[in-house]
């Protein structure tokens, strides 16, 4: 044991040199010395003002205090259902790939965990002492009050560690069985709570019960890790330095998201057996989901954009309305191309002979439900600022064909620029999108612009059955 | 069949490939050799489209990369040095993506695929996902994938790295029956006795150029000289 500690202090002195060379650097590039002297002393300032500004409130403060009192144990309930949210991604005690590679030369796995087990506790006890001597410091919260939430809330961050740990080896339903069972069991807690006046005993019933399950997991500790899974996380976690990244723009890398809880979810018997062969799109449409899946942080920024957009701008008029439905059309139809150009990205979807009309069909499928969603946004908002009427579902009506003219039409031009380098679009199909954008923005202020929606079903029709795309 | 002409390419000012021009005929067997960092991979990269070119033309029997690029991928498989499985798919799902990418009907992707699982040893690993599977069954199910349709040419990069004794032995079998029936293979490989023992044909290229090339038979004495 004692020399997997000297090895384990080695590892984590050169890795903090590193951080610390790391840092350096960022620093270098985010601050000057001039910087860096005023943002220091601003931030002396800061400490100091903060100080007097609570001296002055305390009267307030310790109102609050009081207030706050009774609510410990649900902040202790608070922490526990935290470890659980927490072991979905992290597992509390980090064994990196340094670590694991110590377990082919002549350091055993457990004395590894037990001594990152004691890090995991010393690092959360530097942490909540800071904090809580932070607030000792500059608050006038009385002493007992301060010495009362730290004890207890150091005991049950300490006592989560475990279960965290234990947790986040748990997979699947499994797992999501134990989650729901633990809020269930915490919520009985927190109504049978409400019975005491008391809560001291109750706080006690509940810490010792937190220790009586650390024993009990401590005899299971080590029985099917996913070693895997904690070493790439535990990676993440150490090399992951919000400021570093900032600097070194690594923040706008996309890496792929590993969802291991979704997926050893959907792992199961049935998602290991061959697909009908005969029904390739079944198998594109996964392979779409998991392109999509890996995007899935874009979408919600878009689905934001979106509707910050059409909201904000419906409430400025009619024509800003219009504007507001073309700009939020723009971006999901931008979008979802780049969408459709990411799989191909992949080396081995890359490397094969595209069968296009699978992919754009199983593409289609997921699409679809996307713009009804999209659709579904645009017409509550529609409905809700101009109220239903014949004119508003000729608008609505405007706007869904539309919408899915685009998408075809840009999908359409997508697969042209996959299979021809230098493929460009007729001029024509280029004037049809600018109209249809601009006949979307103006529709509202100037319905007689929908006389527009004849020309673009026409033009769709007669492209579809006299000038279909033929790659396959 | 291929030909690769006046083919540049830069990666940012340096250049990687200088005005490469070569051929590979009908059921020919063309080795790729040269040093670490000679260009070999980047041919490879080319003539799949991973790599931007500055100039040059790849045209495989007449279909022009740049003008239908999925007509040409139809003509050609591609087994890389290192597997590139997707984590989401088994054995079995990446035969049949591929099987279905190339159009195979299903009796023959379903005898073919039974028949190259069973050689390479790897029918019992059906269902399993990469992950679970070591380096060199990865390594199998990657070459199995680019076995499945019959396409006029073969690309390789390391064909035997990662593979046990036999399965290079058969995988070499495999090859020169495909280049019997008329399939033609660009390969590259540090193994120079599986090179002279496979190919017809040699390029030896040397800091992005085509220094010589010429029948194997010319190659052994090159060999003998250290060359590679």
């Amino acid at each position: 044991m004692n020399d997997t500690i000297k090895m384990m202090r080695f590892i984590r002195k050169g890795r903090s040199r590193k951080k610390q060379k790391l840092y350096k650097l960022a620093f270098g590039v985010a601050f000057d010395w001039t910087t860096t002297i005023y943002t220091g002393f601003f931030l002396f300032m800061l400490f100091f003002i903060l100080y007097d500004v609570l001296k002055q409130m305390e009267p307030f403060v310790l109102e609050y205090q009081k207030i706050v009192d009774p609510f410990l144990p649900l902040m202790l309930f608070g922490l526990v259902f935290g470890m659980l949210i927490q072991s979905f991604h992290l597992p509390g005690i980090k064994v990196t790939s340094a670590e694991w590679k110590l377990t082919s030369l002549p350091f055993q796995i457990h004395s590894i965990w037990r001594y990152q087990y004691f890090r995991a506790h010393c690092n959360r006890f530097v942490v909540i002492s800071a904090i809580i001597l932070f607030i000792f410091l500059i608050t006038p919260l009385t002493n007992l009050f301060i010495l009362k939430w730290y004890l207890l809330i150091m005991a049950v961050s300490l006592l989560t560690v475990l279960p965290q740990w234990f947790f986040f080896q748990i997979e699947g339903f499994r797992k999501l069985f134990i989650y729901l069972s633990g809020i269930f069991f915490l919520g009985i807690i927190r109504i049978l709570f409400l019975y005491f006046d008391d809560t001291s005993i109750f706080l006690i019933v509940f810490i010792l019960l937190l220790l009586f399950l650390n024993g009990w997991m401590w005899q299971r500790k080590l029985r099917g890790v996913n070693w895997g899974k904690v070493i790439e996380k535990s990676d993440e976690k150490e090399w992951n330095m919000f400021f570093i990244n900032r600097m070194s723009r690594m923040d706008q890398v996309k890496k792929p998201r590993n969802q291991y809880f979704v997926q050893t979810l959907f792992q199961s018997k049935k998602a290991r057996l061959p697909f009908p062969y005969l029904e390739p799109s079944i198998l594109m449409r996964k392979l779409w989901l998991r392109s999509i899946r890996q995007e899935i942080e874009g979408l919600g920024n878009l689905a934001f954009a979106i509707i910050a957009c059409i909201v904000i701008l419906s409430l400025r008029g009619p024509l800003l309305q219009g504007i507001g439905i073309s700009l939020s059309i723009f971006m999901f139809v931008q979008m979802m191309v780049s969408y459709f150009g990411e799989i191909f990205k992949d080396k081995l979807i890359h490397s094969l002979p595209w069968n296009m009309g699978t992919l754009t069909k199983s593409f289609w499928q997921i699409v679809k439900w996307l713009s009804i969603v999209v659709l579904v946004v645009i017409t509550i908002v529609m409905v809700s600022v101009k109220g239903l009427s014949l004119l508003l579902l000729a608008q609505l009506a405007f706007v869904y064909v539309s919408l899915f003219f685009l998408l075809d039409r840009k999908v359409e031009e997508r697969v042209q620029r996959l299979n021809q380098k230098w493929y460009t679009p007729k001029p024509f199909e280029q004037v049809m999108d600018i109209i249809t954008y601009l006949s979307l923005a103006v529709c509202i202020y100037y319905p007689i612009v929908m006389i527009v929606l004849v020309v673009i079903i026409a033009y769709w029709i007669i492209k579809k059955h006299n000038f279909p795309l033929l790659i396959d | 069949m291929l030909e690769v002409k006046q083919l540049t390419v830069e990666i940012g000012k340096e250049t990687i490939l200088d005005n490469i021009n070569f051929n590979v005929s009908k059921g020919s067997v063309v080795g790729l050799i040269g040093h670490n960092g000679a260009g070999k991979s980047t041919v490879m990269k080319t003539i799949m489209g991973w790599q931007e070119k500055k100039d040059g033309s790849v045209i495989l029997n007449q279909v022009n990369q740049d003008q239908s690029f999925i007509n040409f991928k139809k003509q050609l498989s591609y087994i890389p040095e290192e597997p590139f499985l997707l984590p989401e798919l088994t054995t079995m799902q990446h035969f049949q993506l591929y099987g279905q990418s190339y159009q195979l009907d299903e009796d023959t992707f379903t005898a073919r695929a039974k028949r190259l699982a069973e050689q390479f040893e790897i029918a019992d690993k059906m269902n399993e996902y990469p992950e679970s599977l070591s380096k060199g069954m990865r390594q199998k199910v990657q070459t199995i994938c680019a076995l499945l349709p019959d396409v006029p040419l073969l690309l390789i990069d390391e064909p035997f790295m990662g593979l046990d004794i036999y399965a290079s032995q058969d995988l070499q079998e495999i090859l020169l029956e495909k280049a019997n029936k008329g399939t033609s293979i660009l390969l590259t490989s540090h193994q120079l006795e599986k090179m002279e023992e496979m190919a017809d044909s040699y390029i030896m290229l040397h800091k992005g150029k085509v220094e010589e090339e010429g029948s194997i038979k010319e190659f052994r004495s090159l060999s003998r000289r250290n060359v590679t």
